[in-house]
């Protein structure tokens, strides 16, 4: 009698499971698949009630429109991916550098006002990026310094540094320190040892921080919004608002841009999910 | 979006991990006197309690003084780029923009002279500003609970799976946060749009709408444009009370079972209470993300009135008015209110938890 009542429950709450997770399923990748759809489908499919909820009569020309190279929203588009790459490379490049530097020394030594400081860094944490962007502004066009990569990768940076040190922290706090003690009676000095000993050892680390701020900036807005104003510098977040009021009319191309603007960050996840839940769970230090 | 979202990973980190690495820390330095520049620990002082006695048998000595200068130093050389770059690009500005919202006029009108609190006074009286603070705190209203809710179910159903399910729908869970804020409004708006968007060519095909309707538009359109902030912040809150969860041990749950509570008073009693802490900072991330909402929303609406958010007034004020004194004041007030709430918040929800 208790066993069966056991075992219904069981089942039960299997079947719950099962729902759940296709609610979930749906809800997560509804918007996607349906602006796949949006990308691959003629426009006369698109009028259609009930709508077509396969891409059919099938086609390829949104892709092949924003990938030919040619003027108008190809170049457009192009333009903004290349920006979205060097941007955000560079953001993660300096971010990480100046990071583990950082990270290093409030991780060993203390010295004098350490702990402020690093209250401070852990403090701007808290700073939105509205809260200094006019100043900011202001800043940069007396510096001449507006609608340029550098404006866009020191910023960005600016905004991720805090976190990454503070997760490079915490990570180099978790090592012994024997191995860098070794190195030292060896005669290398402080900046051997980061580079060389200390970065191989905490790699997923490493790794965890240029990922989270590669997707930070990549999916940037507010700032490139404001410090990359032209086409000049302005990447991928920057172009898809101005897609969908230039080209109101052309679904199949706004979703065709959309798709493309997340094909990399979204596989970076699929790819590096492992590196990042370790990562961000070593980094809390378990 | 991702400013926030990253930012999260690491609030919650802090928390844990100032337990975890503050003990290994403190023993050295106290047992040098603080001096931790001068050299690297040895393995000896910086591991263990029993063997540091023996400290100073290691380092090498050679170039005492000198090294011992150069090590005061380096310090400060390995922290300079951060501090410069967060010296110049966040603390001075935010300096700048106290002074500035006292006495930055319209750039229109004349570019700088004293005045006052006429700025903020105007914010404040601004009718747009008023019901953006209030379309802002639609956004958030709704953030919050939405992404508790979805969030807290994502997070459940993923601790109730084996452990090779879970990684395969973690994947899944997360994608929608790797996606950026614009293209996330661009995503619903093929399911929004009045003319060939999803929503309403199945609720019309089905024949539960005679009319396709605008959904957003007016004070519903806040609700819709929360749905798409809800899709992006509720993996962050699935993770982090995933996190939570997975740290509480198992006996709790099991001693829990033999006394016979499931479900609903398992869930009263002994998960919200342990998660207290994830659940803080849970709420500080969306409400950071709700007052903050920007990306998706400019997209989804088009800077609309009926819809326009805080920090879309801030932009026009300084980029479209060139009126950069009352941005200033408006981003002023949105920062004060965020953090505000984000320490009320901690305040009243975040409890250390001992198991």
């Amino acid at each position: 009698m208790r066993a069966g009542a056991t075992r219904r429950r069981g089942s039960v709450r299997r079947w719950g499971r099962w729902l759940v997770g296709l609610g979930i399923g749906c809800w997560v990748l509804i918007p996607l698949y349906w602006t796949a759809v949006v990308s691959l489908i003629q426009p006369v499919g698109l009028i259609s009630t009930p709508p077509s909820l396969v891409p059919r009569p099938f086609t390829l020309s949104y892709y092949r429109e924003l990938l030919s190279g040619q003027p108008g929203p190809s170049l457009e588009f192009l333009t903004a991916l290349r920006n979205s790459v060097i941007e955000a490379t560079g953001t993660t490049i300096v971010t990480v550098v100046i990071a583990l530097l950082a990270a290093y020394a409030f991780a060993r030594w203390r010295f004098r006002g350490s702990s402020v400081i690093f209250l401070v860094v852990v403090g701007t944490l808290a700073l939105p990026v509205y809260a200094v962007l006019i100043p900011l502004f202001s800043l940069m066009t007396q510096a001449h310094q507006v609608d340029s990569y550098q404006a866009v990768i020191v910023i960005n940076a600016s905004a991720s540094l805090p976190f990454a040190t503070w997760l490079l922290r915490s990570h180099i706090a978790g090592l012994p320190r024997d191995i860098e003690s070794a190195a030292v009676v060896d005669g290398a000095n402080a900046r051997t040892v980061v580079w060389k000993i200390v970065a191989p050892l905490i790699a997923p680390g490493v790794a965890t921080a240029a990922v989270l701020v590669f997707l930070m900036s990549w999916g940037a807005y507010l700032i490139p919004l404001t410090f990359a104003t032209t086409s000049h510098a302005a990447p991928l977040t920057v172009l898809i608002p101005q897609f969908t009021t230039r080209y109101s009319e052309n679904y199949g191309l706004q979703a065709a841009a959309g798709i493309l603007s997340l094909v990399l960050p979204v596989s970076l996840v699929l790819w590096m999910n492992k590196h990042i839940l370790n990562g961000l769970l070593a980094g809390a230090g378990k | 979006m991702l400013p926030e979202p990253v930012a999260t990973g690491g609030e919650r980190g802090t928390t844990v991990a100032g337990g975890g690495t503050a003990d290994v820390d403190a023993a050295p330095d106290r047992v040098t006197g603080g001096h931790g520049a001068e050299r690297l620990r040895t393995p000896g002082s910086a591991r263990s309690g029993e063997v540091r006695g023996g400290e100073t048998a290691s380092p090498p000595r050679v170039p005492e003084r000198v090294g011992r200068r150069r090590g005061r130093l380096r310090p400060y050389v390995f922290i300079t780029p951060l501090s410069l770059l967060l010296g110049v690009l966040v603390l001075y500005p935010l300096l700048l923009s106290l002074i500035d919202s006292a006495r930055l006029d319209n750039l229109l009108v004349s570019s700088s002279r004293f005045v006052g609190v006429a700025n903020y006074v105007a914010v404040l009286t601004d009718p747009q500003f008023v019901s953006a603070s209030i379309h802002t705190l639609g956004y958030f209203a709704f953030a919050t609970v939405g992404a508790m809710a979805v969030g807290g179910a994502m997070a459940f159903w993923l601790h109730g799976l084996t452990t090779r399910a879970r990684a395969a729908a973690l994947v899944l869970v997360m994608v929608p946060w790797a996606v950026p804020g614009t293209v996330t409004g661009a995503l619903w708006s093929f399911i929004y749009n009045p003319t060939s968007g999803l929503l309403n060519g199945l609720l019309v095909g089905a024949g539960i709408l005679r009319q396709p309707i605008v959904w957003i538009e007016g004070t519903k359109g806040i609700f819709f444009i929360s749905i798409a902030l809800i899709w992006q912040v509720a993996p962050i809150v699935a993770i982090l009370l995933l996190a939570a969860l997975e740290s509480i041990p198992g006996e709790i749950f099991e001693q829990a079972s033999l006394d016979g509570a499931f479900g609903l008073k398992r869930f009263r009693h002994i998960s919200v209470p342990l998660l207290r802490p994830a659940v803080a900072i849970c709420l500080v991330e969306t409400a950071i993300l709700g007052l903050g909402a920007f990306d998706q929303v400019v997209v989804l609406s088009a800077y609309a009135p009926a819809t326009l958010s805080v920090v879309m007034k801030i932009y026009q004020y300084a980029f479209t008015d060139l009126n950069f004194g009352e941005g200033i004041s408006a981003s002023l007030f949105l920062t004060t209110g965020t953090l505000l709430i984000s320490f009320l918040y901690l305040k009243a929800v975040y409890r250390e938890v001992e198991y």
